[in-house]
């Protein structure tokens, strides 16, 4: 599959704020009208002054992204349909716009399955640069949330905050195979902070839950 | 309102996980067998947050949202708080208000004031709904020495002990429980 049409499809789900928008993480249109698909905390299952960021001057997925231009256009969304337990979230917007991605699921997936990961890094920083990172499949676990048990693949490379949501592709194809959530970090991180960094999640084990769940949620 | 309000708890507790969408159903339906409670299944679900063992890759640092805040919205709501009178209004112009219709309208007038969004805060107000109806169903002991009845359940539990506060009244019951259907007279001779 040509990556040129993402520019139409990954975008960055932000909040209104009193200076402007803060951006939060990354949503993909999904194959059906106004409807995203992101991770369930980005949006901290709250959806007041929750938007969709696009670049108006940002057209062509391999053209350079000029990163002092700060002029964004938003589309409102709201909760659709959330779960916490599998940590996604479905958005949606009074717009007609749709993709013509497929859910699959990482039951499609082997050890070492090539997949690209498209999203917005250094969000948290006010980053707005749709980034592309190819990994292999490390491993596939099941993680526990509470009593639910979901199924999660582990992507052999670093990813940082702004790229919860975003979409994993089975490399070439148009099918999301999963959607980042975040890193491992022993007890779920948070204990140590340096710089706004937590150095338990500078490493290459990055987990993503499988997308099939987003089937029954649509 | 009142009566409206009132019919629709007189249903089985469990018919409310119906209003939810059939994966929220399926989640909830695992807590509540697994926990065998239901304010304990609403906390497990306001408690989930994320997978163990997993750094959070978004922006903005996590919220909790109480169970005890969202019991206090949704009783403001029902009610008739002013917060709520144009919804509540609303809701009940309608000749017809399903247990569903409730469910959403009372989701989405909390959701806002809370700070979270209603397909959110949908399960844990099913579950408030399926602990009030449980309370109307049966007498529950709310202190050691003090039971909450429903004014149902106080009317029947009053006819009964006034029907066996008079003498003979217990065995002439028995006695024509245990007649048969033969021995009965067709006609009644008063």
């Amino acid at each position: 599959m040509s990556y040129s049409a993402l520019i139409n499809v990954v975008f960055a789900v932000g909040r209104i704020e009193t200076n402007g928008v803060s951006l939060l993480g990354t949503a993909t249109l999904l194959n059906s009208p106004g409807k995203f698909v992101t991770a369930a905390h980005v949006t901290n299952k709250d959806e007041q002054n929750l938007v969709v960021v696009i670049k108006p001057n940002h057209l062509i997925v391999n053209d350079y992204q000029d990163t002092s231009d700060s002029q964004v256009e938003i589309i409102s969304v709201r909760i659709e349909a959330i779960d916490p337990f599998t940590d996604l979230c479905i958005l949606s917007a009074d717009i007609d716009a749709f993709s013509n991605v497929s859910i699959g699921s990482t039951d499609f997936l082997n050890l070492g399955s090539v997949v690209d990961i498209f999203g917005y890094p250094h969000a948290d920083h006010g980053r707005l640069v749709l980034t592309q990172q190819r990994t292999e499949i490390g491993a596939r676990i099941l993680i526990k949330n509470g009593i639910v048990k979901t199924k999660h693949v582990v992507l052999n490379t670093q990813a940082r905050p702004g790229q919860s949501g975003s979409p994993i592709f089975s490399a070439h194809t148009t099918f999301i195979v999963a959607i980042l959530i975040g890193s491992y970090a022993p007890g779920g991180g948070g204990g140590i902070s340096l710089g706004g960094v937590d150095p338990h999640t500078l490493h290459q084990t990055t987990h993503a839950v499988s997308v099939e769940y987003v089937k029954e949620m649509l | 309102m009142e009566d409206k309000l009132e019919h629709l708890f007189k249903v089985d507790s469990k018919e409310w996980l119906e209003t939810l969408p059939g994966y929220q159903k399926t989640k909830i339906k695992l807590l509540v067998d697994s926990s065998n409670s239901y304010e304990e299944a609403a906390k497990q679900w306001l408690n989930a947050t994320m997978p163990e063992n997993t750094f959070p890759f978004g922006a903005e640092q996590a919220r909790n949202i109480f169970l005890e805040k969202v019991r206090d919205e949704i009783e403001k709501f029902l009610r008739g708080d002013e917060k709520y009178a144009d919804e509540q209004k609303q809701l009940f112009s309608s000749s017809d208000v399903l247990q569903k219709t409730l469910v959403s309208s009372v989701s989405a007038a909390i959701a806002p004031v809370i700070g979270t969004a209603a397909a959110y805060i949908m399960p844990v107000v099913v579950l408030v709904f399926m602990t009030m109806t449980k309370i109307l169903e049966q007498p529950s002991v709310i202190a050691s020495n003090t039971v909450l009845l429903s004014e149902d359940g106080s009317t029947s539990m009053r006819e009964t002990l006034y029907l066996l506060s008079v003498p003979g009244m217990r065995e002439s019951i028995r006695e024509g429980m245990a007649t048969p259907i033969e021995e009965c007279d067709r006609e009644l001779k008063w």
